[in-house]
């Protein structure tokens, strides 16, 4: 009997675990158009009155769930509480909907943004790099640590020697697109799908990936500077992008 | 428009009737009809005497129907253009149904959003196709083939929080963006791109940044994360040149304590120059919005006399339940009136425009508020008909136990500020109706009740008709001057899109999408569990008088 023993431990867990959960649940997954109070149900799905896997509940509570609404909390929640809200989550199976607090407490606890473990000057770089305040930022033309447009290469591979080659690196890969009306701008070959041409035209920032089909556009001898989208950046503000980078090359 | 010139005329004895440039005819250009989003007809082939025998003549299946059908479809010479949740687009042979070519947007494998997924639908001008996606790319496709010619990223979804389910508007030589992302700590912004090459134009952001005019009703950093997003679809003044936008509702939705002042320019219309992007003006609907109770919707332009005066006015209902008619041409208030029987979140409002007896979620304290989260009205929109003088809009009454709760904002995170159950209002159980409004006034004409919450778009048109759907699949026609109901058909799934009227050869006929879904078909279960069983679908039904009856 010991599957009995621990059916029973499964399916009576620690009360305090629980209300901790319930809590965390109010706070972080019943809010706005999620699950809804108790997992209602709202845009997200009903969760109260349905039977979930224990590790499947942690897994998805944890990850996220691709091509879905649902985030990962593993950089907002502590472990302890994706437990507790798991084990609380677990409960709803048997549609406790009325016995379970209905509200937040009002007091949700800061939460756990991602932690940035790199030294001060790579987390202000961070910060530049990434600024959406500004129209034009690094991230809007390379991708990194999950965010960005990646159309540039990939500059924690190669951070750049200096301020100066941040500003203006060699831009050979750039080309000079040419249509069939006569119009040419600053081309960057992506690649060549049935005889035709895509490339990113970097005439002005955001770059748009352009189609041409077979004999629409030809691509020549470019002369792009990149020192013209890093204007918005004063040299102390690319030395700070410099140091993350080179932070993150590191690692 | 000659076979209805007589008609109006002598009708023009006894009333004024405004012009008719915000009819479609054949075509159906524009997400809302025309630039002036009547969502009005002038069609008349299929009228009161003869809607009984209107017959489905084709349907459509996308095979997508995560999110149901949300779209409206564009009619343009003949080619019908569709396109689904996930970013797929079709186009059809609009007299049969063929399919002419189809494109399918691939979302990165690993791609999640909070918001969606979801498409209302697409702009066609140029000589092209336009879509928006919801990894926030602007699309532009090949009419003629559907091959894609260009791609820009708005901003990176993932860092923003931010999508594009909305229809693209194309205005000249530019095609005008809004995003998602009012319940994410995000910055929102309209954005206008080069129809020919993709490039950007101009940004209107929603919040205005340091040292420009508003950013002082922000407090300290809040304007970075403030939300005003610009998810629906605007309207255009070709004569005054200004593009017409609704800005949703400030970050975090219902606990505003960090972002004291009146958040300009979240819960705004804003009238902003065609060529530059640059404010003409706004009206501030709700200053300070807490209820997460949008400026997001359409914007109705009309031009009436208001007091003996002939006016062009602006005509926008809100997701708080509330009517603003204000002149187009200055921003400066007209008139309000309630959409709803059920409102508690304000007491009224006043003479000049303000909000009176605000009542206010408060912090850890559920407290019942009406309407709900979900809206006085969804998104789905209304329509206006120059033959009645009347705007018709679907309502919601339905309420909320909402409680706030402190919150810091994450980038790009879901920024929400509290949480709420969906309740009954008092006395009775939610329901919902469709209504016939004079829309200066807000005087009520006559009012279809329905037990299940009306989320379908509402179509006018010279028949004297007016079509939307309901949750259970019934797509219907109701008479415009008395409301009574005169022809229904079973779809099959719930309708939640924008049914549209166009001709093919001397035919008219009636599209519909039908397939249910979306964020409020999953609230809905909240107050009517039997919901969650309907069923979902994505498909396209059209209709038209038998070929020997006509």
């Amino acid at each position: 009997m010991i599957w009995l023993a621990l059916l029973m431990a499964q399916a009576a867990p620690d009360a305090a675990v629980v209300s901790r959960g319930a809590r965390v649940f109010a706070e972080s997954c019943a809010v706005g158009y999620c699950h809804g109070n108790a997992g209602a149900a709202n845009r997200a799905p009903r969760l109260a009155g349905r039977s979930f896997d224990r590790d499947y509940l942690l897994r998805v509570t944890r990850d996220g769930l691709p091509n879905s609404g649902m985030p990962g909390w593993k950089e907002r929640l502590g472990d302890t509480q994706i437990q507790a809200v798991v084990a609380y989550v677990m409960t709803l199976a048997a549609n406790t909907v009325a016995a379970v607090p209905s509200a937040a407490s009002g007091e949700l606890p800061v939460p756990k943004a991602a932690v940035f473990t790199g030294p001060a000057e790579a987390r202000r770089g961070k910060g530049l790099f990434f600024d959406a305040t500004r129209e034009v930022r690094c991230a809007t033309c390379h991708h990194l640590e999950g965010w960005g447009v990646p159309v540039g290469p990939n500059l924690a591979a190669a951070p750049g020697a200096s301020i100066a080659a941040l500003r203006n690196p060699a831009t050979a890969s750039v080309q000079t697109a040419r249509t069939g009306s006569g119009e040419t701008f600053p081309a960057l070959l992506v690649d060549r799908p049935g005889g035709g041409l895509r490339v990113y035209d970097l005439h002005s920032p955001p770059p748009v990936l352009r189609s041409f089909g077979a004999g629409e556009a030809t691509l020549g001898a470019g002369s792009w500077k990149h020192a013209a989208v890093t204007a918005g950046y004063t040299d102390a503000e690319l030395a700070s992008v410099l140091a993350y980078l080179r932070w993150l090359g590191s690692r | 428009m000659s076979p209805y010139r007589g008609c109006f005329l002598a009708l023009a004895a006894a009333v004024v009737l405004p012009a008719q440039d915000g009819a479609t005819s054949e075509n159906w250009p524009h997400y809302g009809g025309t630039y002036r989003s009547w969502r009005y007809s002038a069609l008349d082939q299929v009228n009161g005497s003869n809607v009984k025998r209107l017959i489905p003549v084709w349907s459509f299946q996308t095979g997508d129907y995560e999110g149901g059908l949300q779209a409206t479809p564009i009619v343009v010479d003949a080619v019908l253009y569709l396109s689904t949740s996930r970013g797929r687009v079709f186009a059809i042979d609009a007299a049969t149904g063929a399919e002419l070519w189809r494109y399918h947007y691939q979302l990165p494998r690993d791609f999640s959003s909070f918001y969606g997924p979801w498409n209302r639908g697409l702009a066609v001008g140029g000589g092209r196709v336009f879509l928006g996606t919801l990894d926030n790319y602007a699309v532009a496709l090949d009419q003629k083939t559907g091959r894609e010619l260009w791609r820009v990223n708005a901003e990176d979804a993932r860092q923003c929080g931010c999508n594009i389910t909305g229809a693209p508007l194309i205005v000249g030589d530019k095609v005008i963006v809004g995003v998602t992302g009012g319940d994410s700590a995000h910055r929102g912004y309209i954005t206008a791109f080069h129809v020919a090459t993709g490039r950007q134009v101009w940004r209107f952001w929603t919040i205005p940044g340091p040292g420009e005019p508003g950013h002082e009703t922000w407090q300290g950093d809040s304007w970075k994360f403030g939300g005003g997003s610009s998810w629906m679809t605007g309207s255009y003044d070709p004569e005054l040149k200004l593009v017409y936008w609704s800005v949703g509702n400030p970050a975090a939705d219902f606990y505003g304590d960090a972002r004291k002042g009146n958040n300009l320019y979240t819960d705004s219309v804003v009238a902003l120059d065609e060529a530059t992007g640059k404010l003409r003006w706004y009206h501030q609907q709700i200053p300070h919005d807490v209820w997460d109770f949008d400026t997001a919707y359409e914007n109705v332009l009309l031009d009436l006399p208001v007091r003996g005066r002939p006016r062009k006015l602006l005509l926008n209902v809100n997701k708080g339940g509330i009517t603003f008619v204000v002149d187009r041409t200055t921003g400066e208030f007209v008139s309000a009136w309630p959409i709803v029987k059920h409102l508690n979140w304000i007491t009224g409002v006043t003479e000049t425009g303000q909000l009176a007896g605000r009542n206010e979620p408060e912090i850890g304290k559920p407290k019942l508020l009406c309407p709900s989260i979900g809206g006085g009205r969804s998104w789905n929109h209304g329509a206006f008909s120059p033959r009645t003088g009347w705007f018709y809009t679907t309502a919601l009454e339905w309420c909320q136990e909402v409680a706030a709760q402190k919150e810091e904002p994450v980038e790009g995170q879901v920024f929400f500020g509290g949480s709420f159950q969906m309740k009954h209002p008092p006395g009775e159980p939610a329901y919902s109706h469709l209504d016939a409004y004079e829309p200066v006034t807000g005087k009520r004409q006559w009012s279809y009740r329905s037990k299940y919450p009306l989320l379908a778009s509402v179509l006018a048109t010279a028949g004297d008709l007016v079509f939307t759907g309901d949750p259970e699949g019934n797509f219907f026609a109701l008479d415009a001057r008395s409301g009574g109901k005169l022809w229904s058909f079973q779809t099959g799934s719930g309708l939640r899109g924008s049914p549209i009227a166009y001709a093919v050869k001397g035919r008219q006929y009636i599209a519909t999408p039908s397939g249910w879904g979306s964020a409020l078909a999953g609230l809905s279960v909240q107050l009517w569990p039997e919901a969650e069983g309907f069923r979902p679908g994505s498909a396209l039904f059209v209709f038209a008088l038998p070929e020997e009856s006509r």
